[in-house]
C-alpha cells in the first residue's frame, strides 16, 4: 500500500478508533451485490425503451388506423355544429324569444281569463306606451288567431 | 472477460455486442468500492442504493464520451460522490432543515439503520464524522476507510493535495476532540 502515507496516517490517528470495524459497522441486505448489476440493467432497458418511444412524434404513436377514425368523427361532429350555427343565425333572434315565450305558458290558460286579468290590473297602459313594438305584438296575435274586434276592444 | 483492464472494458463497451457485457463487468468490478463510499456519505442503505443505481446509470449514458486519459476509477468515484452529494442537498432543501439540524437528522438515519450494526464506539465515531463540514467529511472517508491516495482524492474532488492534507488534519482533530468530549 502507499506506505510513508499510512505510517503518517496511523500517527495521526492514534486516538480514533481502529478503522477495521469501519466497513463492517454497516451491512447491506443478503445478495445485494449480486442482484445490484442486474437490477441497474433493468433500469437501463426500461429507460431506453420510454426514451424510444418519447422520441416518436406524439401523433405517430397513435394507431394510423384509430388516427383516421378519431378525424373522421372530429369532422363530423365539428360539421354538425356548423351546419346547426347556419341553420339558428338564418332564424331573427327577436321571432325564437316570442316563441319560447309563448310556449312556455301553460296550455289550460283560458283567453278569457286573461283579458279578464288584463282589464281588472288596467295592463292596457302599458301596451299604450310601447309605441314601436305594438304594431309587431298585434300582428303577431292576429297570426295566432286573436279576435280583431277583441283586440281593438282592448287597446 | 474476468480480469480485463479498465481500458479494454471500456473499449468494449463502444462494441454493440460487447456493451452489455463490458458494462456489467465494470459494475461488478467497482460496485462494492462505490457502494462503500457512498453509504458514509449517505448513511442510509436505502439512499445509497438510489445513489449507486443513479451512478451507473450515468456511467452508462456517459461512458462513450469518457476521456480515456483520466482513469474509469477516479471518474467513477468522481459521479458516484457528486451523486451522493446531490441527494443530500435534496433531503435538506425537501425537509427545509439548516445544516445543523441536517446533521442531527443523519443521527437519527443511523441510529434507526436496521442496516448498521456497529457499537456504541462505532456509533460515536460516524456521528462524530457526520458533525463534519462536508469537505473534511468526504477526504476523512476516503482517506481513514478506503486508503484512497491523495492524488486520486485530488482527481476526485477537484482540489489539490495540499488542501486535502490540511482537511484531513482538521478533521481527525475535531474527531479526536468528539470522542474526548463525549
Amino acid at each position: 500500500m502507499y506506505g510513508g502515507e499510512k505510517m503518517k496516517r496511523d500517527k495521526n490517528i492514534e486516538h480514533i478508533p481502529n478503522k477495521a470495524s469501519g466497513r463492517e459497522d454497516f451491512r447491506v441486505p443478503e445478495g445485494y451485490f449480486e442482484q445490484l448489476p442486474g437490477r441497474v440493467m433493468e433500469e437501463i432497458r426500461s429507460g431506453e425503451k420510454d426514451r424510444v418511444t418519447e422520441s416518436k412524434p406524439a401523433l405517430l404513436r397513435i394507431n394510423p388506423v384509430f388516427a383516421m377514425a378519431a378525424a373522421v368523427i372530429a369532422f363530423a361532429v365539428i360539421g354538425y355544429f356548423f351546419v346547426q350555427y347556419l341553420h339558428t343565425s338564418d332564424t331573427p333572434a327577436v321571432m325564437s324569444d316570442h316563441i319560447v315565450s309563448y310556449s312556455s305558458l301553460p296550455d289550460d290558460i283560458n283567453e278569457d281569463v286573461l283579458y279578464e286579468y288584463i282589464e281588472k290590473e288596467n295592463i292596457s297602459a302599458g301596451f299604450s306606451v310601447i309605441d314601436e313594438d305594438s304594431g309587431t305584438i298585434i300582428d303577431y296575435l292576429m297570426d295566432e288567431g286573436v279576435d280583431e274586434s277583441l283586440l281593438a276592444q282592448q287597446l | 472477460m474476468k480480469g480485463f483492464s479498465d481500458k479494454d472494458l471500456v473499449s468494449w463497451f463502444s462494441v454493440k455486442e460487447k456493451k452489455e457485457l463490458a458494462f456489467t463487468r465494470i459494475m461488478e468490478k467497482y460496485q462494492e468500492k462505490l457502494y462503500w463510499h457512498v453509504r458514509r456519505i449517505v448513511i442510509s442503505h436505502d439512499d445509497a442504493d438510489d445513489v449507486i443505481q443513479n451512478t451507473f446509470i450515468k456511467v452508462w449514458n456517459n461512458l462513450d464520451h469518457f476521456r480515456k486519459d483520466s482513469g474509469l476509477f477516479t471518474w467513477l468515484f468522481r459521479i458516484a460522490t457528486n451523486e451522493a452529494l446531490t441527494i443530500l442537498k435534496k433531503q435538506k432543501r425537501n425537509k427545509f432543515l439548516p445544516w445543523s439540524d441536517y446533521e442531527n437528522y443523519l443521527e437519527e438515519n443511523l441510529e434507526s439503520d436496521e442496516y448498521f450494526l456497529g457499537d456504541a464506539i462505532a456509533e460515536k465515531l460516524q456521528k462524530a464524522i457526520i458533525r463534519l463540514p462536508e469537505k473534511q467529511r468526504l477526504v476523512f472517508n476516503m482517506k481513514y476507510f478506503e486508503e484512497m491516495k491523495y492524488e486520486d482524492m485530488a482527481e476526485i474532488l477537484g482540489t489539490s493535495v495540499g488542501a486535502l492534507k490540511a482537511s484531513y488534519h482538521h478533521a481527525v482533530k475535531k474527531i479526536e476532540n468528539y470522542l474526548k468530549e463525549g
